[in-house]
């Protein structure tokens, strides 16, 4: 439906009052996107124009993108070292009251025998961990040392 | 929603949400930074996101929201009241050194007083309802239609002399 310019006038003046609706904007902004605005209402196309120059630079659509990927890593390497240290609370758990001698319980396992088993235990920990951690990467290299410390010192208890 | 598609949403919608951001702030480099802001609190609600109706014109609300807080934090918090009296005289000097660097439009938005922007955006580049606008600012809404109107006539003035 083409809208008559007689029409537009009377729209213009309630949209330079602050009164128009927002349907009837929607008509003031179909009629200027229409190739023939007649040259007394340029102005008032350029006017409703102002809106539809908006273009943002191509830098800040690759920063935002970039930030997300940051916070993306950040959060996989915050999963990632979580599970390790919930790995290692567990097997810690486990090997320190397996090694003391209060739990040896007669005709089961020799001490021998459970410091191998739970020696076999802890290396696999150990692997386990420096794997997870190969992928958190070289700032994680002193948790794992740490951590492989902490285990050779329970292995000679 | 997965991080893949929420950059596509997002990346289609940060033309206008920069429009919107550039015409609230009249500033390039602050309104680049309201965009940010605006998409890393997109980004921390992006679970919800699918159950959002209209994402673009929600994406345009966290960036019109995050460009006033840069307008606010610019200079002291003003009253509804004084942002209507003070912008019937537009203080085109205040922001001399900001519309040099800016261009065409952005220079004259950038000379408009506060609330006649932040009404101006919020209607143009939104297409916010009155009752958006003044739930969003605060303002009344008989204080809303002075600014749009001031607003406008500026804007017609600038196109009108050129």
């Amino acid at each position: 439906m083409n809208t008559d310019v007689n029409t537009v006038k009377k729209l213009l003046a309630k949209y330079y009052a602050g009164e128009s609706t927002i349907d009837e904007e929607r008509v003031l902004r179909r009629f200027f996107e229409a190739a023939d605005v007649p040259a007394e209402l340029e102005a008032d196309r350029r006017v409703f124009d102002v809106s539809a120059q908006a273009e943002a630079p191509s830098w800040l659509k690759e920063a935002v993108v970039r930030r997300i990927d940051r916070k993306m890593r950040r959060r996989a390497f915050a999963k990632r070292f979580s599970a390790v240290a919930a790995a290692i609370a567990v097997m810690l758990a486990i090997a320190i009251p397996a090694l003391s001698p209060r739990w040896q319980q007669p005709g089961t396992m020799s001490p021998e025998e459970v410091r191998q088993q739970t020696e076999m235990a802890l290396n696999i920990l150990v692997g386990t961990v420096d794997k997870g951690c190969k992928a958190i990467g070289e700032s994680s290299r002193v948790t794992v040392e740490t951590t492989s410390e902490t285990i050779e010192s329970i292995k000679n208890i | 929603m997965d991080a893949a598609a929420f950059k596509q949403t997002v990346c289609s919608c940060i033309d206008r949400m920069y429009g919107v951001a550039v015409a609230i702030t009249g500033s390039e480099a602050d309104a680049a930074d309201a965009v940010q802001d605006a998409c890393m609190k997109l980004w921390e609600r992006r679970g919800s996101l699918g159950g959002v109706a209209n994402v673009a014109a929600y994406a345009c609300g966290a960036a019109r929201n995050a460009a006033i807080d840069i307008v606010n934090r610019r200079r002291p918090a003003i009253g509804a009241d004084e942002m209507v009296a003070l912008a019937s005289d537009a203080d085109i000097e205040r922001d001399y050194e900001r519309r040099e660097q800016l261009e065409g439009v952005k220079k004259l938005l950038a000379s408009l007083p506060d609330g006649q922007r932040i009404v101006f955006a919020m209607r143009e580049f939104e297409g916010c309802t009155m009752e958006e606008i003044e739930s969003a600012t605060g303002f009344s809404s008989a204080n809303v239609r002075v600014l749009l109107c001031r607003a406008r006539g500026a804007v017609k003035k600038y196109f009108a002399k050129i």
